[in-house]
């Protein structure tokens, strides 16, 4: 009976070329961003091109597991954003395929293509950090922490907010941070003694934050642009980078396997890629380094002395990260988190 | 008699062939009807056929049924009855057979399949296995085909995932997963601590509640009966957050009235505080009907014998209650357990089963962990679920009688009166102060660090949040008559009819209120994002989710204004020759016409306000304003997602503010019975 699956093809070809046919000029998002960004990037996007923006805006790990689950039939097209390590998980699982954008020449190389073969290309990068409440922390009578050692002394102890490494990736860059810059065996030594100290782990990246511009607790090890974020926004918090180095995410911008609307999904990654759209980042408190080495680096970031050249970063591996995770998520989940703090 | 043997036969003959002959029986994946043309011509049955023989089967069938029309037969019903068994079964089978990617089921699929459920529900009420007409028989072969595929077929689909991988089959694999996940014990420990502590203390305090407002004097009970609808309208989360603010580390109360430091109120105590919040009305509103029901000639009788006041209360009234306090005690054991939006923003690290399972899926990528953890939080609810149905049996249902009491209600004891009022005047308070904290934050820079007057969410909430709102108040706008729709025709089949499997239905359609959300939305992922029954990313699938979600509630109202209703009536007008549409339309409609519209009201204010199965179902076309809020405050803008709340709350008051004013109070608040349990 293959004579009818031929037909099948053709007729389906026909209807895709022919006028009126199923194909609608529409590119399906998904972002992991901030929404309102998102929602911006959506709207330039229409405007530019004249293509139709449908979007949806989950956590990258909400995103990887929609995508997961909709492989079979994936709805979406392209993953604008969010923390690299389920980009680059997606794209070791075949959920995404690789594109090599034109526009990868003008991307600064750290982020040009961070895992090869374009599997996933770089949108922004943000070194790692803490925000600190100051206030809280003049009012307890401590010091302002300089590097991770400082974190794990007695006199933090209750007063640091992580998030939990199992449900954000954040978390697990802080991880991977450590057992790099430390390496393994003094780096889980490291891990055990900071656990003492912290008084909340948050199940969302960027909480940690929050809880320290309220005062639930005094240092939050979140993104340095988070930082900038919720300073900015109004709340009592200081952006500090460990003087001792510390490790740095890529956001990733992927094509969905599959994608139903492949055409416009590679014109928008080519369209995300240009300074004219990574600059509106700024406009919606994301004050990430995005990746054409044409965007001016927002004015903020220089003021609070948090972009890439006033910060120390190590050589962050992240092939090594991707591989180890279920690894060192299980070691971390039953030898440290597991123990009474 | 007509002219022909059997005029179900040849109708249905003649549709299915003209169905297999010229509708697509499959449609591309996403849309609702191929591509007029050669698209159309290919999808067809008859044109499928080359590749499925099976396609053969049915037009044979057609054929044979239009021949079997044609004759004058002795027993009429059996052609039906086995061609529309065999038909459906077929139907079925080959959209599953030939429904594969890239195609679906179609237009023809459904239509085939509407026409051997009729002539099969033809042969069944001809045959007598229903005693009832045609259409009584089809409503309840489409009821329980939607049953099945709704509710049955996803919860199956989770099931399944617990025991299956990609190597196949494997029970030991669920031990496997398990053994595996290490905080099994400490997780189900919490979930079932808190659920029955949350559920003695809503008991207790429904129970003040159900005195005062039924037998005290005071104007105070109005009071009382509008504070029970608070929790209907709040939007997921706002209590969790209200709370933060309140007693966190920098809360109002702990810190600047109490001058606390404490972090306490992440995990038990705060979850503890908001679910009791959220689920004492619930527990009020169940426990205030078995008060009002409780038959005052008894405690007029103790009183005669000399008993004191206090002795009646106590040997008398309360024992009375008895089945009353257990019913709302274990339904807020099943609402504990299924309560998603305050775990998730108050747990702290405090695990419960509902979060585990959703992070297992967005946080550890595990879809066969959260299809075991459903499992496990399954078995819970509906332990507790058949317990509170078998146990308890139905009579504390029942609210609205129709029986006049017969005397006036016994006045409490003084001293106990005066205990309960302030009580729950304080209780009332508290729940008062923290929705004015809510609607306040709408109107601040941020709330607890930067208190000045600012009306920037709302006018962020005016260019970016109306799309979303829009779109929830379409669907759930949708959603509602067919809700209420489905649910009273199922209330008037299983209230009016006897007929094989009537108990299955009824218990199964009761289900997807003791399912927790989130299972529910991953059994709608995992059920319907492949061929043949593709709804993925759709409109259909979210409305779908909020009519079977919410049916328990049009059930609810229509089993007990049926109750009410005395089957005479309706047998007068089949004695007068009426037919049974004219029945429904002219006698029973007008009867139930309460019920109906605060069934359609409560499935709509239910659907506004759902979160948990919905959260993996939204996509990029529909997005809905939970999801929103969700979204808003995950990245701290507590402002803009207090300022959604609150208009969401208004919207939800206006709607039931429109149902009083429409039914008037007593049938108002039957429903309120009914929108509370499910």
């Amino acid at each position: 009976m293959n004579r009818w699956w031929w037909i099948g093809a053709v007729v389906l070809v026909l209807s895709l070329a022919g006028p009126g046919g199923a194909q609608e000029n529409v590119v399906v998002l998904y972002g992991s961003p901030d929404r309102d960004w998102v929602a911006a990037i959506a709207n330039k996007f229409e405007k530019d091109t004249g293509i139709k923006v449908q979007w949806i805006r989950a956590s990258s790990n909400e995103m990887y597991a929609r995508i997961e689950a909709e492989k079979a039939n994936p709805k979406g097209d392209v993953w604008f954003g969010g923390t690299g390590d389920p980009h680059f998980d997606a794209a070791e699982k075949g959920l995404t395929e690789p594109y090599c954008s034109p526009k990868m020449a003008e991307l600064r190389e750290f982020m040009r293509d961070p895992i090869g073969g374009c599997k996933t290309l770089g949108l922004y990068a943000g070194p790692l950090g803490w925000a600190v409440n100051e206030g809280l922390l003049k009012k307890l009578g401590k010091p302002m922490p300089q590097t991770w050692d400082d974190l794990a002394m007695p006199d933090y102890k209750g007063l640091i907010a992580i998030a939990n490494p199992n449900t954000s990736g954040t978390a697990y860059t802080t991880l991977v941070t450590i057992l790099q810059l430390k390496g393994e065996e003094k780096g889980w030594d490291y891990l055990a003694k900071l656990h003492k100290n912290v008084a909340q782990y948050t199940k969302s990246g960027s909480a940690p934050g929050q809880l320290a511009g309220r005062g639930e607790v005094a240092i939050a090890v979140i993104f340095l642009h988070d930082s900038v974020m919720f300073a900015e926004e109004g709340f009592p918090v200081k952006a500090l980078s460990p003087a001792d180095g510390t490790g740095y995410e890529i956001g990733g911008l992927s094509l969905i396997k599959g994608a139903p609307h492949k055409e416009n999904a590679k014109k928008f990654i080519d369209w995300a890629l240009t300074p004219e759209t990574q600059a509106i980042a700024k406009d919606f408190r994301s004050f990430q380094l995005q990746s054409n080495m044409k965007t001016p680096l927002p004015a903020v970031v220089i003021k609070h002395g948090v972009d890439f050249e006033h910060v120390k970063t190590i050589k962050y591996d992240f092939t090594w990260a991707s591989k180890n995770r279920d690894r060192i998520l299980k070691r971390w989940t039953e030898q440290i988190f597991s123990q009474a703090r | 008699m007509t002219a022909v043997g059997n005029p179900a036969c040849l109708l249905g003959g003649l549709g299915l062939l003209l169905t297999t002959a010229v509708v697509p029986f499959l449609s591309r994946e996403g849309q609702l009807l191929p591509g007029v043309g050669r698209e159309w011509l290919s999808l067809t049955a008859l044109s499928l056929s080359g590749r499925f023989p099976g396609f053969w089967v049915l037009a044979v069938l057609a054929l044979a049924w239009v021949g079997a029309g044609l004759l004058r037969q002795d027993h009429p019903h059996r052609p039906a009855l086995w061609g529309g068994s065999v038909g459906s079964v077929l139907v079925l089978w080959l959209t599953w057979v030939a429904g594969v990617k890239p195609y679906a089921f179609g237009p023809g699929a459904m239509l085939a399949l509407a026409i051997c459920l009729l002539v099969l529900a033809y042969g069944l009420s001809q045959g007598g296995y229903i005693r009832a007409d045609t259409f009584v028989a089809g409503s309840i072969l489409a009821l329980a085909f939607f049953v099945l595929l709704f509710i049955l077929f996803p919860i199956f689909s989770v099931l399944r995932n617990s025991v299956m991988d990609a190597g196949g089959l494997r029970p030991g694999l669920l031990l496997e997963t398990l053994g595996r996940y290490t905080a099994l014990w400490r997780v189900v420990r919490n979930s079932l601590g808190l659920a029955i502590f949350v559920g003695v203390t809503s008991t207790l305090i429904g129970l003040a509640f159900a005195l005062a407002a039924a037998r005290s004097r005071s104007r105070l009970t109005i009071l009382l009966r509008a504070f029970s609808l608070l929790p209907l309208i709040t939007p997921p989360f706002v209590v969790g957050l209200a709370i933060i603010l309140l007693f966190g580390l920098q809360g109002f109360v702990t810190s600047q009235l109490l001058g606390l430091k404490t972090r306490g109120i992440f995990g038990f105590p705060g979850l503890a505080l908001a679910q009791t919040l959220s689920f004492a009305p619930v527990a009020f509103l169940v426990i205030a009907s078995v008060v009002e029901s409780v038959n005052p000639a008894l405690e007029e009788a103790s009183l005669t014998l000399r008993a004191g006041p206090w002795g009646t209360f106590r040997k008398v009234t309360l024992p009375l209650l008895r089945p009353g306090l257990a019913n709302a005690f274990l339904l807020t054991i099943i609402e504990s357990l299924a309560d998603f939006g305050n775990p998730i923003v108050l747990g702290g690290e405090f695990e419960v089963l509902s979060t585990e399972i959703y992070f297992s899926i967005i946080g550890r990528f595990d879809q066969t962990l959260a299809a075991t953890l459903g499992l496990i939080l399954l078995s819970f609810s509906l332990t507790v679920f058949l317990l509170q149905r078998y146990w308890l049996g139905e009579r504390s249902y029942v609210v609205v009688t129709g029986k006049p009491p017969s005397g006036k209600p016994m006045p409490l004891p003084r001293g106990l009166e005066i205990g309960l009022l302030a009580f729950c005047a304080a209780w009332c308070a508290f729940s008062l102060a923290i929705y004015l904290f809510v609607v306040y934050g709408g109107f601040v820079e941020i709330w607890g660090i930067n208190d000045a007057f600012t009306l920037r969410h709302y006018r962020q909430l005016m260019r970016d949040g109306m799309d979303a709102l829009q779109t929830t108040l379409i669907l759930a706008g949708i959603s509602a008559p067919l809700t209420a729709t489905v649910g009273i025709l199922l209330a008037y089949v299983v209230v009016r009819h006897r007929f094989p499997g009537r108990g299955a239905l009824e218990f199964s359609s009761m289900l997807s209120f003791a399912v927790p959300g989130t299972v529910i939305g991953i059994g709608y992922i995992m059920a319907f994002n492949q061929s043949p029954f593709l709804l993925t990313g759709t409109a259909t699938i979210l409305v779908i989710s909020f009519i079977f979600r919410n049916m328990p509630v049009g059930i609810r109202s229509g089993v007990a204004a049926l109750a009410q209703i005395d089957q005479a009536l309706e047998e007068a007008s089949v004695t007068l020759r009426a037919s049974f549409a004219t029945t429904i339309r002219r006698v029973v409609l007008p009867l139930i016409r309460p019920a109906i519209i605060s069934a359609l009201v409560f499935s709509f204010v239910r659907s506004v306000t759902a979160i948990s199965a919905v959260v993996f179902l939204v996509s990029a076309k529909w997005q809905l304003s939970t999801k929103v809020i969700l979204d808003q405050a995950e990245n701290g803008r507590y402002g803009l997602a207090t300022a959604y709340s609150t208009v969401l709350i208004l919207i939800m008051a206006a709607a039931i503010a429109f149902m009083y004013l429409v039914v008037g109070k007593r049938a108002a608040a039957g429903g309120l019975e009914g929108g509370g349990l499910a």
